[in-house]
């Protein structure tokens, strides 16, 4: 069962997949909780655009990626403060928007082609020795600040008003949030793919969310229910030969519906 | 420097100096003043759109008045820094819906927040201040549910634990028994009343049971834009005031007093 371990690009997705593992369902519950599910999809549609925009000027792709989800999110948060908008549709312009973008800039590069599959939809041997120092990094980054932050991140979430009138700088917890999914799941993108991230930040928490547990016991089961659907994903991939993202989004929609039912 | 002591001590709780708001150009407060000694009990009523919540807000820090300034213990507010002494109970919390995964105690911690502050971590002596609050509230023994499962009454005491928990000196709480049944209604006054007098707390309550409030309150002001009247609840029940406030058919809000 192991022997798959003697391959590099193996352990490489393995060290990916647990550090994406764990923090994408952080990030996720505190989305959920929000009414932000969305926010998570439209994030991973613009770091598509960075994709794209990395194969037009040949820079990193996840670091471009980053970029441009952070840059989109601030913007997004901006918009929806103005309150012109509904923060809904916002998300739906971003969403759409840039997956427009996104086709026109591939096209322009012509990358139609087994690469872009891969970040479509994950991939388990697309993973470099240069992505694992980034995703090492940032992801343990992120991990540290929803760790320091979590009682903050918990109050805005409860309720935005009573954190402010607490004294808590909610505008800068808002904007932290959107800059950590950003960066998430852009760091996520290979291994799981940009059409399902979102999926993985918001499927092992809606289970979770089914047990009637503290938000802490239900964050930290999110956490294992996510992990449990990346590793066993990532051995289907290998043993099945299944785009890596499809098999753990499908492992953790089974263990949403087994959720279900134990719980109805 | 002794004197300039005293001074502070004597110090209102609460000082609101000629406070005016508008929006979008419409005055919603104008020119309120009015000022809550220590350990007072202060009710706050009016008509819907009168500027309550507002009036709320603005005292809390949440909004800017157009003009004018308020004073917590003499300490002009955007200079107050202590925010825990202020403690606020809301008429509901936003994302409290039945699905929000917290329970009674995660969301009385909550109120310890502001005294900890950022990257600090919550310590025995935030654990010993949540625990009685939790009592002070009599809500031991839902502490363990998640607060979408609990009755409108409950969900009052878990604000009210909340509030208590950052142990403040100053009790704000908007319409809190919206919702609640009327024997819960009436268990909850008199824990506030009780609040007031066992721990000397300060309470400032928007309510729209003008009956209960002038039982229970040590002064009532009423608000409509304009302060109507401020003054202990006799002097204020007057079917003159009570017109001037809500129109001619007054008569069924009086009761015998």
């Amino acid at each position: 069962m192991f022997e798959i371990f003697q391959y590099d690009f193996m352990v490489r997705a393995f060290v990916a997949g647990t550090i994406i593992g764990i923090i994408a369902p952080m990030i996720g519950t505190f989305l959920v909780v929000r009414r932000y599910s969305l926010m998570a999809d439209t994030l991973a549609h613009v770091a598509l655009a960075g994709i794209a925009i990395s194969m037009l000027i040949n820079t990193p792709p996840v670091i471009t990626a980053i970029i441009t989800s952070v840059l989109a999110g601030l913007g997004i948060e901006r918009i929806r403060e103005r309150g012109k908008i509904f923060g809904e549709s916002v998300l739906a312009l971003f969403l759409s928007g840039s997956l427009a973008i996104s086709v026109v800039l591939i096209s322009i590069a012509q990358g139609f082609n087994v690469d872009l599959f891969s970040f479509l939809f994950g991939s388990i041997t697309t993973v470099s020795t240069q992505d694992i120092t980034t995703i090492l990094i940032l992801g343990i980054t992120v991990f540290i600040t929803i760790i320091v932050l979590y009682k903050e991140f918990f109050f805005v979430a409860l309720d935005v008003e009573l954190a402010r009138a607490s004294g808590i700088k909610t505008t800068l917890i808002n904007t932290l949030l959107v800059v950590l999914a950003a960066v998430t799941i852009s760091l996520a993108m290979r291994i799981v793919g940009v059409l399902l991230i979102g999926a993985l930040m918001v499927i092992p928490v809606i289970t979770a969310m089914q047990y009637g547990l503290s938000f802490k016991r239900t964050l930290s089961l999110a956490v294992g229910f996510s992990l449990f659907s990346v590793i066993g994903g990532l051995f289907s991939s290998y043993y099945l030969d299944i785009a890596s993202g499809g098999s753990i989004v499908v492992l953790s929609l089974i263990l949403f519906l087994a959720s279900m039912y134990i719980k109805s | 420097m002794k004197d300039k002591l005293k001074e502070k001590k004597k110090a209102p709780a609460i000082e609101a100096i000629n406070i005016n708001f508008q929006y979008n150009d419409t005055p919603v407060i104008e020119n309120v003043s009015f000022a809550i000694g220590a350990g007072e009990y202060l009710g706050i009523i009016g008509p819907n759109g009168g500027g309550k919540t507002t009036l709320i807000k603005i005292l809390l820090g949440l909004i800017q008045p157009s003009f004018g300034e308020v004073r917590i213990f003499g300490t002009p507010l955007e200079k107050f820094k202590n925010q825990s002494v202020l403690g606020y109970v809301p008429q509901k919390i936003a994302h409290g819906g039945s699905a929000f995964p917290a329970t009674v105690e995660e969301v009385v911690r909550t109120g310890r927040i502001a005294r900890i502050g950022i990257l600090k971590n919550f310590q025995p002596s935030d654990d010993r201040a949540v625990e009685s609050a939790i009592k002070i509230a009599g809500i031991e023994k839902l502490r363990n549910k998640r607060i979408g499962q609990l009755s409108g009454g409950q969900r009052q005491r878990v604000f009210i634990a909340r509030a208590l928990a950052g142990e403040p000196k100053i009790l704000i709480l908007d319409e809190p028994t919206v919702g609640v049944d009327i024997s819960a209604q009436e268990k909850f006054y008199s824990f506030i009343t009780d609040l007031n007098k066992t721990y000397g707390l300060t309470i400032l309550f928007v309510s729209h049971d003008i009956d209960v409030i002038a039982h229970e309150a040590s002064s009532v002001m009423c608000l409509n834009r304009t302060l109507i009247s401020h003054g202990p609840p006799k002097s204020f029940l007057t079917e003159a005031n009570l017109k001037k406030i809500y129109g001619k058919n007054v008569s069924f809000l009086l009761h015998d007093h």
